[in-house]
């Protein structure tokens, strides 16, 4: 049975009903985040009953495989970490809480199907429905002019760069004949494909995932967004969209045949090099938080680019890899801005004596993000690097280590502020809000993970490997 | 059978854990518990030092006491652990600094908790360093040392401390990122795969790559050295540090430098070795007598110790680029050296500042009088770093000058230039802060106290039995010496 495949977003569907209509009443609208929390636990319990079905379900549009079922479960963990996340913040406490719960879970559903699918069209729809929600979520706090202004600049560039790859893949319906990928993979190697336009189309869906994976030139909506966003709701755009347009860029460049891997692989190459050193030589700029974080994020997507520029084994694996950590990474920076509710970074001076936890937390987050061992940010960039190494891509393995150094420097920064720094910014720390306790849970999961899979990564990826 | 390298390893590991898990009131414990860590660990060293056998050698498999576990073996890194002739030396130096200079933390009043459980981490990267023998393992103890220095730079340093802890973490990460690379290309490039040093040594790269490798291994190893000019961070580094880090980074960071140069440099790039020597040679004697001017012109105490390093470290890289027996023992027992003499000078120069609160040399003048003990240990580290016969740092040296005549001779006797200059900016040092009548800019301040003649002590007869007896540090590092310097045999 199919349908068995979808079990664990119809769970999904079923809370986040329950969810909405919940949050009509004052009574029920007080567990709404914990409902929220224990759909996506149940459809996280569901997933590897779900996976286990045949290859291509749902009359062909979705796909059972591995990569879709990581990607489901990264996306459920994920979804349930913001949830956490959004417990301890109170600017989304004090406005009503039903819908945002509802929100999240549908995000999480869309981005579900759209990790799955193997067909533009249905790629398509769960892309805008994803859009459409995080425009909304961007936008969350109406009253504020920072989040609506950046709830339409979101949109803007995302409507703009969505439009441009619906042109891409009406342009592949009309070379193909199908939206199918695995027949359009097909059809490339058999058939005479007119190449320019075939070119230019998957050029144009390339601009669609990058804007979700935000990657130069798609970038620039991302750092308004995510500073005017609600906190946690920027850590979901950080990395829950981002994982998804990872994935389906793997779906559609990395499943298409040798003509284009080649050029795939030269065309990921330079866009990796110029998000990276891009992101990080603009964020050493930066005195927001969450602003720095932003750019941060999209040299981080430079990284990932990377593993899928080397085109081999190794790559899809340690990209695999590196978007688990980055979850646990930027959850835990993020989730650090939503306890201490500071943005800026000279707000930070001298946290490590207010709040140890919070300054410890941020501290292994940042490292992480850095890459120094033996956290797991280290063994994440350590595969992708090795990966672009084993393809022979030393220019762009070189850049990224140099890279890493300039980013080592601005998220030194915060660090230096919250203990080098002897000044004290004084400020109440967020320890009323009724559920925060969530929210530190969230942060010591972040902090487990970053520890133990530095040290010990084949616990929990035992198909983490270099070879080829 | 206890593995007793992993013992040293996590030991300090195992503190910082507990120490973490203590509330900051318990100074007093805190404090005790570190001295009880580190002493251990000195006690654990001297018994690997007694149980190492001198005899066992050879051209690669002359690994003692060696831990070979797998570890994450689907990207086949192993927990590969091991001593030899090169690496203990440095081991027992690490563990003797860390036991004295945690007697020394004694001055640090404040965040105590915090201080010593970045102490004992940096103690686990360091001697981690100097035991691994597989490349990511190695990797990943050298970038473990960069943290818990920041914070110890950053947090208990002097005026500049912000600076000059930034400007360490940024010049050696940026060194090491490209041993990483290093590290992944040579894993690619051999057959098979292999993260082994032992194993790398023994699978040929072509020449081109080789000194591509070699490079960017070198790179790394130069800023910690430091060569130069990659030397800016030392300085700083040095001079905003607290005592007891300084006595750590002069002592032991340093060696890293070194040490990496003859464990994976020299022995897996062998041909690219042969190509490299005389441009290392060189920058060897630029070292030695650039540091040495620059010390000369140096008005702060640590300064001018931090430049004489600089200087010191040049003999080593001299002797390692002779590509001889002789220079090979000269390097290492020059680094051994180097760490114990200017681990003491340190600690010197942190007795006077307690009490003076200044490192200005023109402050002080005439000392000898109110402090016979402190006069005494300077003049004869001093003496033992400039390179008295009789002392240790004459050894060293020596045996390096010796291994680099054959090949460098012209450059052996820029070095003597060197050399000279060196004994004229100690003797001047002396001058300046012991003899002539007190200065009246300072107060005849109170002689050393048992706790830091305790810390001083040691670091002397070490000084004093190496250098009537120098066999006493060779007999040990012969044969590891002998193998290396078999591989450069034409």
């Amino acid at each position: 049975m199919t349908i068995q495949f979808l079990f664990p977003e119809l769970l999904l569907v079923f809370f986040a009903v329950a969810v909405l209509f919940g949050s009509v009443s004052n009574f029920f609208k007080k567990f709404t985040p914990v409902v929220a929390a224990l759909g996506l636990l149940g459809a996280l319990l569901l997933l590897p009953a779900a996976s286990q079905s045949s290859t291509a379900v749902f009359f062909h549009l979705l796909e059972a495989d591995t990569i879709s079922a990581f990607f489901r479960t990264l996306i459920l963990i994920g979804s349930a970490l913001i949830v956490f996340l959004s417990m301890g913040e109170p600017q989304i406490q004090e406005q009503d809480r039903g819908e945002f719960y509802f929100f999240i879970l549908t995000l999480a559903i869309s981005m579900m199907i759209a990790v799955s699918s193997r067909n533009l069209l249905m790629i398509y729809i769960a892309l805008e429905t994803v859009s459409i929600i995080s425009y909304i979520l961007v936008g969350y706090l109406k009253q504020d002019a920072f989040s609506s202004e950046a709830g339409l600049k979101y949109f803007l560039f995302g409507a703009l760069s969505t439009g441009i790859m619906l042109y891409g893949i009406s342009l592949l319906y009309g070379l193909f004949g199908t939206l199918d990928l695995p027949t359009m993979a097909a059809a490339v190697k058999q058939e005479h494909i007119y190449f320019p336009i075939f070119i230019l189309s998957m050029v144009f869906v390339l601009a669609g995932l990058a804007f979700k994976c935000s990657l130069v030139p798609f970038h620039m909506a991302a750092p308004d967004a995510y500073q005017g966003a609600p906190t946690p709701i920027s850590a979901f755009l950080s990395i829950g969209p981002k994982a998804m347009g990872f994935a389906l860029l793997l779906r559609v460049f990395l499943g298409t045949p040798t003509p284009l891997i080649a050029k795939w692989s030269a065309l990921a190459q330079w866009l990796a090099i110029i998000t990276m050193t891009l992101g990080n030589i603009i964020a050493l700029k930066q005195t927001n938080v969450k602003r720095l974080l932003a750019y941060s994020s999209i040299a981080h997507a430079g990284f990932m680019l990377m593993a899928l520029a080397a085109v081999n084994a190794s790559g899809i694996k340690a990209l695999l890899f590196y978007l688990f950590i980055y979850v646990f990474m930027n959850v835990g920076a993020f989730g650090c801005v939503v306890l201490t509710q500071r943005q800026e970074v000279a707000q930070y001076a001298g946290l490590s004596r207010q709040y140890p936890f919070a300054a410890f937390v941020m501290s292994i987050s940042l490292l992480s993000l850095a890459g120094l061992p033996p956290l797991a940010g280290f063994m994440a960039k350590f595969v992708v690097i090795a990966a672009a190494i084993q393809a022979k891509l030393y220019l762009l393995a070189i850049i990224a280590v140099l890279n890493s150094v300039i980013a080592l420097f601005y998220y030194l920064r915060i660090i230096k502020a919250m203990y080098l720094s002897k000044t004290e910014i004084g400020g109440q720390l967020n320890s009323t809000v009724p559920h925060s306790r969530a929210l530190i849970l969230a942060l010591t999961l972040t902090l487990l993970v970053n520890i133990l899979l530095g040290l010990w990564p084949q616990g929990l990826m035992p198909w983490l490997s270099l070879s080829p | 059978m206890i593995p007793i390298l992993s013992t040293l390893i996590f030991l300090p590991l195992l503190g910082a854990i507990i120490i973490f898990c203590l509330p900051p009131r318990l100074e007093k414990s805190i404090r005790f518990l570190s001295l009880l860590v580190t002493g251990v660990v000195l006690a654990v060293s001297v018994c690997l030092v007694m149980h190492f056998d001198p005899a066992v050698g050879g051209a690669s498999n002359s690994m003692q006491f060696v831990e070979y576990h797998p570890w994450l073996h689907n990207l086949h890194i192993w927990y590969f652990l091991g001593v030899d002739g090169l690496s203990l030396p440095l081991v027992f130096l690490t563990a003797l600094l860390g036991f004295l200079a945690c007697l020394s933390s004694y001055e640090i009043k404040e965040r105590v908790k915090e201080y010593f459980i970045f102490y004992l981490l940096l103690m686990t990267g360091m001697i981690g360093t100097f035991l691994a023998l597989d490349l990511v393992l190695f990797y990943i103890f050298w970038e473990i040392v960069l943290i818990p220095m920041y914070f110890l730079i950053g947090i208990w340093g002097g005026p500049r401390r912000e600076y000059a802890a930034v400007k360490f973490f940024l010049y050696t990460l940026a060194g090491s990122v490209l041993m990483l690379l290093g590290i992944l290309t040579a894993y690619f490039l051999s057959t098979p795969h292999t993260f082994n040093m032992l194993q790398l040594g023994l699978s040929g790269f072509d020449l081109r790559w080789q000194i591509i490798l070699f490079l960017a291994f070198f790179l790394a190893f130069a800023v910690k050295v430091p060569v130069f000019p990659f030397h800016t961070w030392l300085p700083d580094a040095h001079v905003e540090a607290p005592t007891p880090v300084s006595v750590l980074l002069a002592g032991v960071l340093l060696k890293m430098g070194g040490y990496g140069l003859l464990r994976v440099c020299f022995p897996i790039f062998k041909a690219a070795a042969f190509v490299l020597a005389p441009v290392l040679a060189m920058l060897g004697v630029v070292n030695i007598v650039y540091g040495a001017w620059v010390a000369f012109a140096q008005t702060d105490f640590k300064k001018m110790v931090a430049y004489s390093s600089v200087s010191h470290m040049g003999f080593v890289l001299l002797g390692a680029a002779s590509l001889t027996v002789t220079g090979f023992n000269g390097a290492l027992l020059g680094m051994f050296n180097h760490g114990i003499i200017t681990g003491g000078m340190f600690l010197l120069v942190g007795v006077l500042y307690t009490r003076a609160h200044t490192r200005e040399l023109n402050r002080f003048g005439g000392l000898t009088n109110s402090m016979p003990f402190y006069a005494f240990c300077l003049t004869f580290l001093s003496l033992a770093s400039l390179g008295l016969p009789g002392l240790s740092g004459f050894v060293g040296e020596f045996l390096s000058l010796v291994g680099a005549f054959k090949p460098y001779p012209w450059l052996v006797v820029a070095a003597g230039i060197g050399l000279v200059m060196t004994v004229g900016y100690f003797l001047s040092m002396i001058g300046r802060v012991l003899l002539g009548a007190l200065n009246p800019k300072c107060v005849p301040y109170v002689d050393m106290n048992t706790r830091e003649l305790v810390t001083i002590v040691p670091l002397m007869a070490i000084v004093l039995i190496v250098g009537f007896y120098p066999q006493s540090v060779l007999n040990f590092q012969q044969e590891a010496m002998q193998g290396l310097a078999h591989l450069f045999k034409l």
